[in-house]
């Protein structure tokens, strides 16, 4: 067996230089009734303070840390400050990058609004309330800013998660729109997380192509997001590839990672697998790397929006299916051009200490 | 002639440079087989239509750490066979597992596609585990740090590998690492620390103040010109990694 090794080259230095802190200033949304406070507001004074501070650039990540634990402690009063904040269509730039932290929650927020919409979120979700969905609504009527869309549809999802067909739609809205495409922000690449959420296997031919396109953040986006719609919705994606024989084909020790997250102990999954197998258009380098694969399917890891990355599974289970599925498959000569590799997977998940 | 000057006057600046750079050398199967070096391996895999020699280190009694990139590449997908030899050398191992599960830290904004295999903001991502139904060291694992003066200051540490570019890479290699500086985010490098092809995943061990030794960092890369040592450090994130991923599943 050759072994090849790996190579490594003199990296190039440079210097990444970080986003300068900048004010915006929006119109206020058509439709909405801004509510100015007549009398003071103990939750809205704090967010104008930091306004004033982002706008003269004295503001720092403790500032917005403190007006989060402010917002949060008063659930209802946070809410309704918000709203009324975020009405007014008033901004700032706050310097940070959009970063996702656990639970789907940011770390970092390069608004003053994503940062509201963001806590917004998170109060909704806790009351088990609709404000952030209803705010959500708002935000996904017109096209102002992907980062705003992002948060706008974990919100939706968190508050309305039987919302999916909707979610999904607008998805398919925000993938569709050039002028976000063409320059993607962080928030766009994280929406991505939504088409993991929505289980929707009609969104692999636009994953594919950002894939196969020229803009390599939209290739990892989507790159990352199909191997986690495969993770999430096996038999979805699976069923879509065996009715799509040309999707994902120039790639196919690729696609046959996709059906390596398939659990065998779950019949319609193994069947999806069986007809995989079976195809003729489909070679045997390829059916030998899934063989290979669902011994040790892998997995990208971080936090995201909406989905949960897997932790370890009882691979003594996983393991269990593939070695009835290859004890039969063997019995019955099920896939005789597979033979050998068939009988190599029975071993591999056999094996014992 | 003049060319011939040239050359010499060239070779003659690059000496001192290359008298001074660490390079790797065998452990000896003893030290090898011995704790902590004990708890690294070779690492052997398949991606596409190639077979590859990496290493990784045992740092929970059901995981391994080791570079990202060893466990995936865009149009190979993930890669198979991943067979951990803990205490390789030569013709001897201690145990030898395949990996029940493999996992690469990344998500939609970050990696490979997004800056290039070579560029500094991917190194600095350049992490993952392998779980395994069967225990690589019977339970024993080495502990790791997110200290980074340990890192950064003269405290001992080494860098530990199945280097393949000019051993065989069936034999652990070490070398002791000079300081290491950061480059880029989590990227830190060590100069006229050499690091060979192989060594990819394997570990810096350091000791700490209490004398103990833990891993600090994953190699994730090297450069001959000049000569450097690249590392991911270890961080709150991929300590949150190791706790989550690597552990045991809850039913065993």
């Amino acid at each position: 067996m050759a072994v090849a090794i790996l190579l490594y080259f003199l990296l190039s230095r440079k210097t990444y230089v970080s986003t300068v802190a900048m004010t915006v200033l929006r119109d206020p949304s058509p439709g909405s009734s801004p509510a100015p406070a007549t009398s003071r507001d103990p939750l809205r004074d704090p967010i104008d303070d930091l306004l004033g501070k982002l706008r003269r650039n004295g503001a720092n990540a403790g500032d917005l840390a403190a007006l989060r634990r402010e917002l949060l402690a008063n659930p209802a009063a946070g809410i309704a400050a918000i709203r009324r904040f975020l009405a007014t269509g008033e901004d700032s730039a706050t310097g940070q990058r959009f970063a996702v932290g656990p639970g789907g929650a940011l770390e970092g927020s390069p608004t003053l609004r994503i940062f509201l919409l963001d806590v917004l979120g998170q109060l909704s979700r806790a009351t088990g309330g609709s404000a952030g969905a209803e705010v959500a609504r708002e935000i996904l009527a017109k096209k102002e800013s992907p980062d705003e869309w992002a948060i706008a549809l974990r919100n939706l999802a968190w508050d309305e998660p039987k919302s999916r067909p909707f979610i999904a739609e607008k998805m398919h809205e925000m993938l569709a729109y050039e002028p976000w495409t063409a320059t993607p922000t962080s928030g766009l690449l994280e929406a991505f997380d939504v088409v993991v959420f929505s289980g929707d296997a009609s969104f692999m031919p636009t994953l594919s192509n950002f894939a196969h396109g020229g803009n390599t953040a939209l290739q990892r986006a989507a790159t990352v997001a199909l191997d986690r719609l495969a993770e999430n919705s096996p038999l979805a994606v699976m069923s879509y590839l065996n009715a799509n024989p040309t999707m994902i084909a120039d790639l196919p020790f690729v696609r046959a990672d996709y059906f390596a997250k398939a659990n065998l102990g779950h019949a319609e999954q193994r069947k999806a697998v069986e007809v995989y197998l079976d195809r003729a258009d489909v070679t045997d380098a390829e059916k030998v790397k899934f063989l290979h694969a669902i011994a040790s399917p892998g997995s990208f890891v971080s936090d995201s929006l909406l989905s949960t990355s897997r932790p370890p599974d009882d691979a003594a289970a996983r393991y269990a299916g593939i070695a009835a599925a290859t004890a039969e498959w063997t019995r019955g000569n099920r896939f005789p051009a597979l033979g050998d590799q068939v009988r190599w997977l029975f071993l591999r998940v056999t094996e014992t200490e | 002639m003049k060319r011939i000057i040239l050359l010499l006057t060239l070779a003659l600046l690059l000496l001192p440079l290359a008298l001074v750079a660490r390079s790797p050398r065998p452990t000896g199967v003893n030290v090898a087989h011995t704790f902590p070096y004990s708890m690294v391996g070779q690492l052997t895999f398949s991606n596409g239509n190639d077979a590859y020699v990496g290493s990784g280190t045992v740092v929970q009694p059901f995981g391994v750490l080791t570079a990202g990139h060893n466990l995936y590449d865009a149009v190979g997908g993930w890669s198979t066979d991943l067979t951990f030899k803990r205490g390789h050398y030569d013709a001897s191992d201690l145990t030898v597992r395949t990996a029940s599960r493999s996992y690469v830290i990344a998500g939609y904004q970050s990696s490979v596609q997004q800056y290039g295999g070579d560029d500094v903001r991917t190194f600095a991502r350049d992490t993952g585990g392998l779980s395994f139904q069967l225990r690589p060291a019977a339970g024993s694992y080495l502990g790791w740090t997110t200290d980074r003066d340990i890192l950064t200051t003269a405290a001992p540490k080494a860098a530990l590998g199945y280097g393949a570019e000019i051993h065989s890479g069936e034999q652990l290699l070490v070398v002791g690492a000079t300081p290491f500086h950061p480059v880029y985010s989590t990227f830190y490098e060590s100069d006229n620390t050499a690091i060979e092809a192989g060594m990819s995943g394997g570990p810096i061990i350091a000791t700490l103040r209490d004398g103990t030794r833990a891993v600090c960092g994953v190699i994730v890369s090297g450069s001959d010109f000049p000569v450097t040592g690249g590392i991911r450090i270890l961080n709150s994130t991929v300590s949150d990694f190791i706790l989550k991923y690597l552990i045991a599943p809850t039913v065993r």
